[in-house]
């Protein structure tokens, strides 16, 4: 008798959370229930976002409201597409990954995720139950505008260790060269222009005789950075190491490591370098920004002010930046994407 | 996307399941290794807990209260990224050490109650019929240590197995980092998910069926004994 109830809850179990994960009619009933959720919390909009070291949540939807005045003026301009509630109060969840943001978001325990623009479309390219909220389309954007996306957007470095500063600048040094001559080009093309809707594409890696050069990566982060069905390490950021090894003749060794753990594995020598999204977008300057404070119109003024008194370079720089690390310069950049339930 | 694609996509496209069972692989290896290595360590603490002399009562209690008191998770990142930084341990080797020691504690514990709770007066009934001390203790007392302690080391196994699931944060491609590297492949982390609790449950009910096993043919044995 014990044995067959016993069976029964394992068996409901099993259902239930299938069912809770697909099919429409259980769709429609988490959704409803999503919304009751939201709806408790009325004039507040929950976003998620992945955890930063040294900042807070609070912190956080400070920033994010400083930049209501620009996404505005980027709207009225045309170049942000927005699909988005009135945000009213704005208040932010960490996460530790990606796929707890997916799991919040589904659950309808926050409205919304600013995600990289590549991994927002990879996201609802494989989840149709997401679309993206806010995008940016850069045909319609004259400098100011570029230049205020590139300030909302973050940039993709080589985190080291400050006491290793030769193999921060072979980094940069590669990464400079893989810019002029179009290789950089060439993997975005292939790893994320083409890679968020296609099969993750076969990387191969050269041995050579030099050293072994030891990089963590999350496989949490596509299309930059995750697994493929065989095992194997695939991405941008593997094309990128890849081309790293052959220009800087090492062997790469690609070491897993759980987001969280990637600070230790830094601090403790098992890896000499980690992905690490942080700072601006590699796409601004200092100069740029003076040339608009001081010849802008009024609102374009107004947009800068804003930007500027919650955030600045020095900030963004620190804002995820383990102690004793420096980071290389960026080798990709990208916008921020807001991406929600549909 | 119906309920079959993404069972495809998570399951089979890619040979995925491959993969699967290679992350179910090493978590067998970690929890198989750590559980041999952890009981034989757990029978040396119990053996030193319930001593007379202070000194080993002492040391075996601080072991305890040490491993069991502190989250597994801590001490793996602290043997891993600091004990044995330069040891050139691999990484499942660092976490076979680090669950032995864990499962260690519980099982010195779990065996120190069931021999507290042993009929002594059996053992006593046996020496005076002219057993030896080593027989009494091998024929009398550790039969009924192991009935006792039987349904508590099978939790114990069981959780064992479930612990190993944090062996991602030092590099460790085990069941868990598998289905989250499946999850953020797919984008579809609950169904992910469910499926490697499915097969985490599995794991255990066949632990559960080992002790079964193990129950009707000592009940088999004896019966013809």
């Amino acid at each position: 008798m014990k044995k067959t109830i016993s069976k029964m809850i394992i068996a409901t179990m099993a259902i239930s959370l299938l069912a809770g994960c697909s099919g429409p009619a259980a769709g429609g009933q988490s959704g409803a229930a999503s919304k009751a959720a939201a709806a408790s919390t009325e004039g507040v909009y929950m976003f998620g976002i992945l955890s930063y070291l040294n900042m807070t949540e609070d912190d956080m939807a400070l920033i994010m409201d400083g930049r209501k005045p620009a996404i505005k003026y980027l709207s009225e301009q045309g170049v942000a597409k927005y699909n988005m509630t009135d945000q009213g109060t704005i208040k932010v969840k960490f996460y530790d990954t990606l796929e707890s943001i997916i799991m919040g978001l589904e659950a309808g325990d926050i409205e919304s995720t600013e995600l990289p623009k590549c991994t927002a479309d990879y996201l609802v390219a494989h989840n149709d139950k997401l679309e993206v909220k806010l995008s940016y389309n850069m045909d319609k954007a004259d400098d100011f505008a570029k230049s205020v996306v590139n300030h909302l957007g973050v940039g993709f470095s080589f985190l080291v260790k400050e006491d290793n500063k030769a193999l921060c600048e072979e980094l940069d040094k590669a990464i400079s060269e893989m810019k002029k001559d179009g290789t950089l080009s060439k993997l975005v093309k292939d790893h994320i222009n083409e890679g968020v809707f296609t099969e993750p594409k076969p990387i191969e890696f050269e041995k050579t005789s030099g050293d072994t050069l030891k990089i963590a990566v999350t496989g949490a982060l596509p299309p930059m950075d995750y697994v493929a069905p065989d095992g194997s390490f695939a991405g941008f950021n593997t094309g990128l190491c890849a081309e790293l090894g052959k220009r800087l003749k090492k062997n790469i060794e690609l070491i897993q490591v759980d987001s969280m753990g990637r600070a230790a594995a830094l601090a403790s020598g098992k890896v000499d370098a980690v992905f690490w999204t942080a700072g601006q977008n590699g796409n601004t300057s200092a100069e740029e920004d003076e040339r608009f404070e001081k010849s802008g119109t009024e609102e374009q003024k107004k947009v800068i002010e804003s930007l500027k008194s919650v955030s600045s370079r020095e900030k963004d720089e620190k804002k995820d930046r383990p102690g004793g690390t420096i980071t290389t310069q960026p080798y990709y950049s990208d916008q921020f994407n807001v991406v929600g339930k549909k | 996307m119906t309920l079959f694609d993404k069972l495809d996509k998570i399951l089979i496209q890619g040979n995925s399941w491959k993969t699967i069972l290679g992350g179910l692989w090493i978590t067998i290896q970690i929890s198989l290794f750590a559980l041999i290595l952890g009981t034989i360590l757990g029978a040396l603490i119990c053996f030193l807990r319930t001593r007379k002399n202070p000194v080993a009562r002492t040391i075996a209690k601080v072991y305890i209260a040490v491993l069991r008191g502190t989250p597994v998770l801590m001490l793996l990142l602290l043997l891993y990224y600091g004990v044995f930084v330069r040891a050139g341990l691999t990484s499942v080797t660092v976490a076979v050490i680090t669950f032995a020691l864990n499962v260690s504690a519980h099982i010195a514990e779990l065996l120190r109650s069931a021999f507290e709770a042993a009929d002594k007066g059996q053992a006593e009934a046996a020496r005076t019929l002219g057993f030896s001390a080593w027989d009494a203790f091998r024929l009398v007392t550790f039969p009924q240590v192991l009935r006792i302690a039987k349904p508590v080391y099978q939790s114990t196994i069981v959780n064992l197995i479930q612990w190993t699931s944090v062996v991602g944060y030092i590099t460790i491609t085990d069941l868990t980092r598998v289905i989250n590297n499946t999850a953020s492949r797919t984008m579809q982390p609950l169904l992910t998910i469910a499926i490697g609790m499915l097969i985490y449950l599995a794991l255990s009910y066949i632990v559960f069926g080992i002790f079964a096993l193990t129950d009707r043919f000592s009940k088999r044995g004896g019966d013809e004994g």
